[in-house]
């Protein structure tokens, strides 16, 4: 198998790392949030909240791919989420 | 009217093959002629005392030399029947030589004929000419030059501590070009940044030049003298003044992308300086990394972070329009990409590096800190292989040149990898060593004796990958045997080719370039630093591949020729120009379009009478408009019609009862 | 560790959430970024003098979820309110926060008048494109050809070009971003922050339930992806090309960006060199520059000098001081006698010359109904005055007339007509504007409604400052005049 190259000054540089946290009870289900994550770490729930409606939550497989953009508190229109730093 | 006619022997070169004796004769027997002779060089500086002595004397009021080209020695000559009062354009030279002389020395006696009507057709021109006088334009004492590296910064220098503007406009965010990615340049190891970055301070400084980082020339209009050019300033999204080059908003931003200033081998952020000592410091985002959506989601991390808040995202390209009297190219080089060479693994393995990307790995300021690794796995390499001649002198990867500079980066770069790496191995393979600069020779000799690498002379055939090593089949010529090295990294010295942007540049300026995209000189011994497009001079690697010390002094010799022109207030152009018989002109308008210059617009007066109009200033003389014309109603000074007609009436004899 | 809350829970009311807005609604987000953009300056405002006003729609619930002073009021009229609580209350940072409908459609021309004022409002218009909580009518800003719920067929009409106007009108600032512009929208509300006068912020809003629903853009995703497909940012747009229409793009951007005075400096400025009053207190209250030549009067009110109620009605041509000549006399029974005063006065159209009459009713006892329908006395003093009011004229009723002016005839029976030649004698003492003030001492002598005293200082209140002797010196002649009526000397 052929190698790719890797980046050789990663330890160098700092890359930001967060975790979105989700305010189940507030989420109305848009969609928004899962939409313009630029890293796809959001899907739909499973389970509902009180109101009937799907909320995000971060899959197993994307854990720690958040990279803190913070897209998903701008586009929320319900204060359902944001992002903490992780670092 | 009183013509002279001299013949000139030039050695044997005419003398030998023509009867100069006969020339003279016939030449005297001439309309007009009231004195023909020869001499031995007429060009040397007796040879134009006689001329001047015969023309006060004789009181001659035309002149024929009968002699070699007049690229050779017409301006010479011009000269000299100036000094004694003569109009230089009542001076004609019949070419006796090029297009007589050397090219039917096997002929004599047709030889001799054919000069007779060659000079018989130059007397019949000169008896028609008139009394010109040069023209001159106005001259915007302010200099253009295109490219940041180190000619661009070289002349840019020169020409500003000389007392002029200087406009410098470079493509990348910062100035440095290729020498900036150096780690240190041979032969005496001088740590490349150390003794660029405070060349480019002062540019950034000088009070003469205005610097356009960031930003292309777009487009330019007019001639010597008086250019107009656009320059579009790419935004960079951050505002320059307010900027202080903190960097808070590349720690902030959570965007990855490889450097091209590292050649891919190191990350930057999407909002990024190409390398801590850039001029200007100032950030830049890269848009098309950045994560906005088109710019209108934007994630915001980096205008946060930014104290001064310089951060703008609705920063547009601005136009700049400014007039310029002379342009220098300094546009530089890039390297021919590695996936051309396959053969060698180039772009298949990640471990086959090019001369750039070593140099990369090899400075402290590079992506690893000046230890050399590997990009595939990040392990120190113990045995590299440095390839020569990778592309360059090969006509199947087109580039049948020598790129000059490789065998001394290579050998610089073997010398630095095992002060690096002092238990590892490294092999050269080489056609030869070229090493022709002050002390090159010394240093090569110092990299294969004192440094123990081993040189092999013979060419790479293939490059290969088996397990985790990179296989290298070669041959040492000098034993007569194969080689097999098992590597774990092969450097590719790969061939120069002119950078990417100097084809379209050299279209836009009218500049010649050639077979491979490096911009022509006029004259590749005489005149190095000019293209034959006037006002536009050359520096650098953008003319032909070469190194540093010969691109600063290239890129001074581009500065002193255009302080040379900016010496006058006004500029001279030669007179042999187009001019409009306004009673002949009835505006047919057909030279309009096939002048190559628009140097001709059509006129309509009030009275509905139309005819044309030369901007002499934009004219270069051509006569495609003459030409073209069916009415005789436009003629190039120096080159009439009726010139024209009587030399061609002159060699077919046709004009001698009239 | 405790709860987590969202960066911008101090500035939501969080017990609130989840509020009401639908699934997508680009109210939230703009909610949501101007709460991010406070937080921002948190240490440099101060967030107890912000104050959020909305009106009514969907919109105009926005009041009630920010964690800040703020009032709610009627459909149309946030701009009304906050202009009166900014003006009470300068310290203020007045934010106006409300719909399309409410602000440009029913309350269109408070914000036209806003602007034109260049009050210092900060006002954020949430654009959806119809009247949203009422279910989806049209609106002045509803795209021509787009379907509402009242244009079904498709919307003929062609809406406000919003940044247009606001620009025209005058306001200091007028950008339009849309709710998806997020970063701009807060750059955009603090820059209008910092600035003062009339700052429109119009933020183009996803409404999916009533108007993306009938236009093809079913949820917020819809609409959101529509924002950032078709609009364009330029840096400095022209207000003329901002009219919306579906098939051309969005044009966003910043408008106008002016420092012209905003009002309370224009008015802060006009007022402290005429007036001089040079600062504004913060609780609204006003201090006036001490005048120490004024003295200050104690009003003795004395025994209200008893009498029964007399209507008097005066009438004339406009500019003949008819008006005055009632205040006066109410005044003087009033202020200065302490009897009830009641005083109305009629008007014709024209500024001068048109009939002009007043009521003036004097009693001990509370005056009951203010007009007079039948007076006791009547002063008229223009003939067209005569004209226009004989048929009032009571039986056995007291009428004071100008004797070279109004010719009386066919008087009711048992009526005492009194006659001055006001204007000739005002002529004599100096100027014929003084004509009601002769005819003031004239009735004065002839009658005994107001004691003497009274008369001269309810006149001397009531006339320009300076005037004082030149009005007492008519008074005086017509009182003379009326003397010697008294006392039979002239008929």
């Amino acid at each position: 198998m052929i190698k790719k190259r890797m980046l050789l000054n990663l330890d160098k540089l700092k890359i930001p790392k967060g975790k979105p946290i989700v305010f189940a009870e507030r989420c109305k289900g848009c969609g928004l949030c899962i939409e313009y994550c630029p890293k796809q770490v959001l899907s739909f729930s499973d389970d509902y909240n009180e109101k009937g409606y799907h909320y995000p939550v971060i899959p197993p497989e994307k854990e720690g791919e958040c990279i803190r953009c913070g897209f998903c508190r701008q586009v929320c229109p319900d204060f359902a989420i944001y992002v903490e730093d992780e670092n | 009217m009183r013509i002279g006619v001299f013949i000139c022997h030039c050695g044997k070169n005419i003398a030998g093959v023509l009867d100069i004796k006969r020339l003279v004769e016939e030449a005297a027997k001439l309309k007009d002629v009231a004195y023909a002779t020869d001499y031995v060089y007429l060009c040397s500086e007796p040879g134009q005392k006689e001329i001047q002595q015969k023309i006060k004397e004789l009181e001659l009021t035309h002149v024929v030399i009968a002699a070699c080209s007049p690229k050779m020695h017409a301006t010479t000559f011009a000269r000299a029947v100036e000094e004694v009062g003569l109009n230089p354009y009542l001076l004609e030279i019949a070419n006796i030589r090029e297009q007589c002389s050397w090219v039917h020395h096997d002929a004599p006696e047709e030889a001799t004929e054919k000069a007779l009507e060659i000079i018989r057709a130059a007397v019949a021109k000169v008896s028609l000419a008139k009394p010109l006088a040069p023209i001159t334009v106005p001259l915007t004492r302010k200099v253009l030059v295109i490219g940041g590296g180190i000619a661009g910064i070289q002349a840019a220098l020169d020409i500003a501590n000389g007392g002029f503007e200087v406009y410098l406009v470079e493509r990348s965010p910062s100035l440095g070009g290729h020498m900036a990615q150096l780690s240190e340049t041979f032969p005496t190891l001088d740590c490349s940044s150390c003794i660029l970055t405070p060349r480019m301070v002062e540019v950034a400084r000088h009070p003469n030049i205005h610097l356009f980082t960031y930003a292309e020339v777009k487009n330019v209009e007019g001639i010597v003298g008086q250019y107009k050019v656009t320059i579009e300033q790419k935004p960079r999204y951050v505002d320059p003044d307010k900027c202080t080059g903190c960097g808070d908003c590349a720690e902030a931003c959570p965007v990855i992308v490889p450097n091209e200033f590292d050649q891919g081998l190191g990350a930057r952020k999407a909002v990024y300086v190409p390398f801590p000592q850039a001029v200007p410091l100032v950030y830049t985002i890269d848009l098309e990394h950045c994560l906005n959506t088109k710019r209108l989601i934007v994630c915001e991390q980096c205008y946060h972070a930014c104290g001064p808040k310089a951060i703008n995202y609705l920063m547009e390209p601005k136009e700049i329009e400014i007039e310029v009297g002379a342009i220098v190219l300094a546009t530089g080089y890039d390297l021919l990409p590695l996936e051309a060479l396959k053969e060698y693994g180039g772009g298949i393995y990640p471990d086959v590096l090019s001369g750039l990307e070593f140099e990369r790995l090899l400075s402290a300021s590079g992506p690893t800190g000046g230890i050399v690794r590997r990009p595939s796995d990040g392990k120190i390499p113990k045995r590299v292989v440095f390839i020569q001649c990778a592309g360059s002198r090969d006509p199947e990867h087109g580039c049948p040149y020598c790129s000059k500079i490789c065998c001394m980066y290579t050998a610089k770069h073997a010398l630095l990898y095992k002060h690096a790496v002092p238990d590892g191995e490294a092999y050269v393979f080489y056609i030869d060593v070229r090493a022709a600069g002050k002390r090159y020779e010394e240093f090569v000799q110092r990299v294969m004796e004192e440094e123990r690498i081993v040189y092999l002379r013979g060419k790479v055939s293939k490059v290969f990958q088996r397990k985790d090593k990179l296989v290298v089949w070669g041959v040492d010529t000098l034993s007569g045997m194969a080689v097999e090295i098992e590597a774990d990294m092969v450097v590719l010295a790969t061939a120069i080719v002119p950078s990417k942007n100097t084809a379209d540049l050299a279209k836009l300026l009218k500049a010649p370039i050639d077979e491979f995209g490096f911009l022509n000189e006029v004259h590749p011994k005489l005149r190095p630093v000019e293209s034959s497009a006037m006002g536009i001079y050359l520096a650098g690697a953008a003319q032909a591949p070469k190194d540093i010390p010969d691109t600063v002094s290239q890129a001074s010799a581009a500065a002193s020729k255009v302080l040379g022109l900016f010496s006058q207030e006004e500029l001279s152009l030669e007179p042999i120009k187009a001019e409009v018989n306004l009673e002949n002109c009835d505006g047919c308008a057909y030279c309009v379009d096939v002048c190559p210059f628009d140097a001709i617009t059509l006129v309509v007066e009030e009275d509905g009478h139309k005819h044309v109009e030369v901007k002499k200033a934009l004219c270069q003389g051509c006569g495609c408009c003459m030409a073209t014309c069916p009415k005789e109603g436009i003629n190039v000074a120096g080159f009439t019609l009726n010139q024209l007609k009587a030399q061609i009436h002159a060699l077919l004899k046709e004009d001698e009862d009239d | 560790m405790g709860v987590k809350r969202h960066p911008m829970g101090e500035l939501i009311r969080e017990d609130r959430m989840p509020h009401i807005f639908c699934p997508g609604c680009g109210i939230g987000a703009t909610i949501s970024n101007i709460a991010e953009a406070l937080t921002e300056v948190k240490d440099e405002i101060d967030l107890n003098k912000v104050a959020v006003v909305s009106g009514i729609g969907c919109s105009g619930r926005a009041a009630g979820y920010f964690w800040l002073d703020g009032f709610h009021t009627t459909h149309g009229r946030p701009i009304a309110f906050a202009t009166g609580l900014k003006l009470s209350n300068p310290d203020l940072n007045v934010i106006v926060f409300s719909g399309d409908g409410d602000l440009t459609t029913i309350g269109g021309n408070h914000l036209i008048h806003g602007a034109r004022r260049n009050m210092d409002l900060i006002v954020i218009c949430i654009n959806n494109f119809n009247y949203g909580m009422t279910g989806g009518q049209m609106g002045a800003t509803t795209p021509s050809h787009t379907k509402t719920t009242t244009s079904i067929y498709g919307n003929y009409e062609t809406p406000f070009n919003l940044p247009a106007l606001l620009t025209a009108c005058g306001a200091n600032y007028v950008a339009r971003w849309t709710s998806a512009h997020s970063h701009y929208i807060k750059r955009s509300f603090l820059d209008a922050l910092k600035k003062e006068g009339f700052r429109f912020i119009e933020v183009i809003s996803a409404c999916p339930v009533n108007w993306g629903r009938r236009n093809k853009l079913r949820t917020g995703k819809d609409m959101v992806k529509f924002f950032l497909e078709h609009t364009v940012i330029k840096e400095n747009p022209d207000p003329k090309d901002a009219l919306i229409q579906m098939d051309t793009p969005i044009l966003c951007g910043v408008f106008a960006d002016r420092n012209a005075p905003g009002y309370m400096r224009a008015m802060r400025e006009c007022l402290s060199s005429k007036v001089g009053i040079s600062e504004f207190r913060g609780d609204g209250k006003v201090e006036l520059p001490e005048d120490k030549e004024k003295e200050k009067k104690t009003l003795e009110i004395p025994k209200p000098k008893q009498i029964k109620e007399v209507k008097i009605k005066l009438a004339g041509l406009g500019g003949q001081g008819i008006a005055l000549l009632g205040l006066i006399i109410g005044r003087a029974a009033c202020v200065f006698d302490g009897n009830e005063a009641a005083y109305t006065q009629e008007y014709g159209a024209e500024a001068r010359g048109g009939a002009s009459a007043s009521c003036v009713i004097i009693s001990s006892e509370k005056i009951d109904f203010p007009y007079v329908k039948k007076p006791d006395v009547m002063v008229i003093m223009a003939q067209g005055a005569f004209r226009k009011y004989r048929k009032d004229i009571q039986p056995n009723s007291v009428v004071f007339i100008d004797k070279d002016l109004v010719k009386p005839s066919n008087l009711p029976e048992g009526v005492k007509a009194y006659a001055v030649p006001a204007t000739r004698i005002a002529e004599q003492v100096g100027r014929t504007v003084v004509a009601n003030i002769v005819m003031l001492g004239f009735i004065s002598a002839l009658t005994d409604f107001f004691s003497l005293e009274a008369v001269k200082a309810a006149l001397k209140m009531s006339v320009p400052k300076g005037t004082e002797e030149f009005n007492l010196k008519a008074f005086a002649a017509g009182y003379e005049y009326g003397e010697k009526v008294k006392k039979g000397e002239i008929v």
